[in-house]
């Protein structure tokens, strides 16, 4: 096993830090406090190639292998502060990009992928309904063929980028008796008569990404807008959040390598009676366990992505490296408050921010009792 | 991969039971008798044992709703 990595891999990640520190900055506990998702940002990080670096070249990316992109995306955790972006890269990376590649006629994938990657374009990713969180497939939505079209009805919530989509892929029923094998996924043009966007909702993290209600009331949808074969959708769906699951918490590795960092230089520095509160165990040993949980973590999600890599199977890696990741954030984002004390819990140094950012990825793209679930499945129980 | 060979794999490993009867056009998915990830292990354990590739946009009620089903896919892919 070759843990090394190449000069040029080294230099791709070191700048990608500094672009992420330089240029994805901004006043993120401002943005935070208002609710607010900056399209600018989201422009120049397309600009400097984020959304392409696990893209094949010859459909307009950098075609970095999986690994290579996952540190990358690392990287951009660790320089940019804010959560609620990254999280929303990974999630137009991992759960739009991967299904329009994979799934996508050669047509489609030449009308809505470059736009995407040139951040032009965001789509929403339109499954969960206010009856199905975990019971995925248990969706309401339908489409109904009509000719050369198909007629959609559907009210989908919790839809990140649901407010300010420019496209949609919508799952929805074509054949209602048959369950999940009956459920198809369609490219919706948000400017089509009778798609509703409704204004973003408040929530508790990640609040620099947009989240909101998205209805569609008779949208007639062209027939050669459907995303896969007719009753593929729930193993699209399967495919793509086998993606995400995989590789969207990424940058939450480099951002528990930017408190870890935070958390020295504050132990080093702030005095108690005389001596550095660093010298006291119950918070080095604190630090000691959040680097422990960064190595760790940052092993199960190489090995995760490695796999996915060569085309092996990862279900149950995957779902550790889901259920790991969330909670080893969670956790070290709260030591981090402990750490810092008053400093912590004030929300304009931005610590507090990052467990209320946690908390999130023990939510979307599979709760972590699901991936608990599949981890107990697959060994069998 | 012979259609017994299939059943005992779902028998065993995803029902977790050697006795359960499963006929040959028996439904598997519209009757939940395999859920998403029995399917997903089953995918994933046909591919392994046969070293094939099976796209996910195969895994479809037309290919996985019963063992003929599934022997038939096969053939096909052969």
């Amino acid at each position: 096993m070759d843990f090394s990595w190449t000069e040029e891999q080294n230099a791709l990640v070191e700048d990608a830090r500094r672009f992420a520190r330089e240029e994805l900055g901004g006043d993120v506990v401002a943005r935070d406090a208002a609710g607010t998702f900056d399209r600018t940002l989201w422009k120049r990080a397309a600009e400097y190639g984020v959304l392409g670096w696990a893209v094949p070249k010859e459909h307009g990316g950098s075609g970095h292998d999986l690994v290579t992109a996952v540190r990358l995306l690392e990287a951009l955790g660790e320089g940019c502060r804010d959560n609620g972006l990254t999280f929303g890269l990974g999630a137009q990376m991992w759960g739009v990009q991967t299904a329009l590649l994979h799934f996508g006629t050669p047509e489609q994938i030449e009308r809505f992928l470059p736009p995407s990657l040139a951040g032009d374009s965001l789509t929403a990713y339109c499954m969960t309904e206010e009856g199905s969180g975990s019971d995925a497939f248990g969706l309401a939505a339908t489409a109904v063929r009509e000719g050369g079209e198909y007629v959609l009805n559907a009210d989908k919530v919790l839809i990140t980028f649901g407010p300010v989509a420019d496209a949609a892929i919508v799952f929805a029923k074509t054949n209602p008796d048959a369950g999940r094998w009956g459920i198809s996924a369609f490219l919706v043009d948000a400017s089509a008569p009778g798609y509703t966007a409704h204004p973003v909702e408040a929530k508790m993290g990640l609040r620099t990404v947009p989240f909101g209600r998205v209805t569609l009331e008779d949208v007639r949808v062209p027939a050669d807008q459907l995303l896969g074969k007719e009753g593929a959708g729930a193993s699209l769906f399967t495919f793509s959040q086998g993606w995400e699951r995989s590789l969207v918490l990424a940058p939450q590795l480099g951002a528990m390598q930017r408190q870890i960092d935070e958390c020295v230089k504050f132990a080093r520095t702030r005095k108690r009676a005389g001596t550095s509160i660093g010298k006291h165990q119950a918070v080095s040993h604190r630090i000691a366990d959040m680097k422990l949980r960064l190595e760790t973590g940052r092993l199960l999600l190489y090995k995760t992505a490695w796999l996915q890599q060569k085309g092996l199977p990862n279900l149950m890696e995957a779902a550790l490296t889901k259920t790991y990741l969330g909670e080893c954030f969670r956790d070290s984002a709260l030591a981090a408050i402990a750490i810092h004390g008053g400093d912590g819990y004030r929300t304009k140094a931005g610590i507090e921010r990052d467990l209320r950012d946690a908390i999130g990825g023990l939510i979307y793209g599979g709760t972590t009792d699901i991936q608990r679930n599949i981890v107990a499945g697959l060994l069998g129980l | 991969m012979s259609l017994e060979e299939i059943r005992q794999y779902i028998q065993l490993e995803l029902l977790l039971d050697e006795t359960a009867v499963i006929e040959d056009d028996e439904d598997l998915l519209l009757s939940e008798t395999l859920d998403s990830l029995s399917v997903t292990r089953l995918v994933q354990h046909l591919e392994s044992t046969l070293r094939v590739s099976i796209p996910p946009e195969d895994v479809t009620l037309e290919n996985f709703q019963s063992l003929n089903a599934i022997h038939a896919y096969l053939g096909s892919r052969e």
